[in-house]
């Protein structure tokens, strides 16, 4: 009672007009930088070397876009293979981390103690850079192959004791009268468990997806085939070399100005190409981003 | 007598069915965690991709001596840690004080608003966020450039001054993990008791006292463990960050390569397989070495909080 009555008087308060104007400027710092790339590549490329990067184009220019839908074979395959791969890894990441977690929330279980520190310790020591490629390259064969992009990363550490912790908070009544009906442990585990996880499940999976959508780095370690390669992973190329997207372009579009090249401007399409559908989507699933980062309490 | 026996097997039965689930996390942290863990003695030998890991002759030590006779090893460590450093404590504040004010925000619609916006760049990867500051800094059409001619002031080449980077890869950082960074200390302010400040400010305490006397105190914990647990793993880097924001220039490396971008250019550049393990082996080690001594300290200071 004294709980909510106090809730309600804060409530009440008025937050102050520097604190606004704190955040009101704060919001333009983050989303500036966006509208500009996003204006860059609205714009023609001699307006961008004549008139640099702008918060809001000079005039709007789509060549850099009919480009790109003109010639979108790189682009797709891209496309395909960073959907691919955030399905898969997402998938079976959550039901293999689950399992595991599930494993190590189960009193009953006998090996608990070794098990919990054979899924911790490679947080604390690794093999590092060298030893992980030189494995997975000559013993594991994984260049150009699409695994290379899931399976080394698909047992999070932090994300497996997450729900370890979450499955531990539950009565254990719940998995114990289950077991006196003559349950088995897989049925508890996808009957009972996994329903009950579903909010600290929904945060893994968002955390999973995300990471498996901006995935490079083993795409750059990994794939050489230009068929194989992430979305990030070619925007990265992009950003060394303009040519990688040219040189596959064939179809020059209708319309377009032959002196006016595309370069940065095309650069900045490929950019918002990528990243603007997740900017618009993931917006909406914050709420399990705050979750992550204020649960996950790692302990033995 | 027989009742037990029946209890005991099925326990071993339940047993191995967990166990059983627990086996795809096993085998996949087998092949890509333990396994390259004895790759480690890659360093030792002297590699030859015919022979493998082990069939390769023994170097003994000649990969270490190599980096550590070369002028690159204090240049990389230097900057592993100096940047580090500066990245946790300044991230720390920032993230402090960035909750502190959201904590002033009374309405919880604002609150989703202003968090919503704050986030979106940890969405980004390093790849995108790359690309934004080349918008900024790019020398003949980047935004910043054109806004110092404007003031008559000549612009400044970015890309190749290797003095002004670790001020950009710090505002860099902060720009992106401000905001989902805070998240943390706004739930432990959240979780203060309001009487304290109420009885502060019947005392006569102002919004500042009250901050300073009250609020801050009530989080230091959470700050002191998150200080702690982010110095175990200070030689660690952020590989995205230095390597994509600083475009893996040459100019920059002075200020800007750290022990990770340095192996990884050591492999994949250089294909000097003996070094790039041999300063991959370094790090490993000194890292545990940190680790185990920062969860040393925070078991001594809060129990609850250590990891192990």
């Amino acid at each position: 009672m004294k709980k909510s009555r106090e809730t309600q008087k804060r409530k009440q308060e008025k937050t102050s007009l520097p604190v606004h104007i704190f955040f009101l400027l704060f919001g333009l710092i983050c989303l500036i930088p966006f509208i500009t790339v996003v204006s860059a590549s609205f714009s023609s490329e001699l307006d961008l070397a004549r008139y640099g990067f702008r918060v809001l184009p000079k005039k709007w220019d789509l060549t850099a876009y009919k480009y790109l839908f003109e010639n979108p074979k790189m682009v797709l395959n891209a496309y395909g293979v960073t959907i691919f791969i955030t399905v898969v890894g997402t998938v079976f990441g959550v039901l293999f981390m689950a399992m595991v977690a599930f494993c190590l929330a189960r009193s009953s279980m006998k090996l608990k103690s070794v098990l919990t520190f054979y899924i911790y310790f490679p947080t604390l020591f690794s093999g590092g850079l060298t030893a992980s490629y030189i494995i997975n390259t000559q013993y594991l064969n994984l260049t150009n192959s699409l695994a290379a992009l899931v399976a080394p990363g698909l047992i999070n550490i932090f994300n497996v004791f997450m729900i370890r912790t979450f499955l531990k908070q539950q009565p254990a009544s719940l998995f114990e009268a289950a077991k006196i009906d003559g349950a088995s442990e897989y049925a508890i585990f996808f009957r009972i468990a996994l329903p009950l996880a579903k909010p600290v499940l929904a945060t893994v999976a968002f955390l999973t997806a995300l990471d498996k959508w901006n995935e490079w780095y083993n795409s750059m370690l990994y794939i050489r085939d230009n068929d194989k390669i992430t979305l990030q992973h070619m925007l990265q190329r992009m950003m060394n070399n303009i040519n990688v997207l040219m040189e596959n372009m064939d179809n020059i579009p209708m319309g377009v100005n032959l002196a006016d090249i595309p370069g940065e401007n095309l650069r900045m399409a490929m950019l918002i190409v990528s990243i603007g559908p997740m900017m618009c989507f993931f917006p909406f699933f914050q709420k399990y981003f705050t979750k992550g980062m204020t649960v996950g309490a790692i302990k033995g | 007598m027989k009742e037990k026996k029946r209890i005991r097997k099925k326990g071993f039965l339940d047993n191995v069915q967990l166990i059983s689930l627990a086996l795809p996390a096993v085998v996949l942290l087998a092949i890509f965690s333990y396994w390259p863990m004895f790759g480690i003695v890659l360093a030792f030998k002297d590699y030859k991709a015919s022979k493998g890991i082990w069939g390769s002759p023994w170097a003994k030590l000649k990969n270490f001596e190599f980096f550590f006779r070369s002028q690159d090893l204090t240049r990389i460590l230097r900057n592993t840690l100096v940047l580090n450093f500066l990245f946790i404590i300044v991230g720390i504040v920032c993230a402090v004080l960035f909750a502190l004010v959201m904590f002033e925000v009374k309405k919880a619609s604002h609150v989703k608003a202003y968090q919503t916006v704050a986030i979106l760049p940890s969405f980004l990867s390093w790849i995108a966020v790359g690309y934004i500051v080349y918008a900024l800094l790019e020398p003949t059409k980047g935004i910043l450039n054109r806004i110092i001619e404007a003031f008559g002031a000549e612009g400044i080449s970015w890309y190749t001054e290797a003095s002004y980077w670790p001020v950009i890869l710090l505002i860099v950082s902060l720009w992106k993990s401000v905001g989902l960074g805070s998240i943390i200390y706004y739930a432990a302010l959240m979780g203060v008791d309001n009487d304290l400040s109420e009885a502060a400010k019947i005392d006569g305490a102002n919004k500042l006292q009250q901050t300073w006397y009250v609020s801050i105190p009530q989080i230091i914990p959470v700050i002191m463990i998150r200080f702690i647990m982010s110095v175990g793993g200070i030689f660690r880097s952020d590989f995205g960050l230095f390597y994509n924001v600083t475009r893996n220039i040459g100019a920059l490396y002075s200020t800007t390569d750290v022990i990770d971008t340095y192996v990884y250019r050591a492999l994949m550049v250089q294909g000097n397989i003996g070094m790039s393990s041999a300063v991959s082996v370094f790090q490993s080690v000194v890292c545990l070495i940190t680790l185990l001594v920062t969860n040393g300290i925070v078991r001594k200071v809060s129990p609850d909080n250590s990891l192990f």
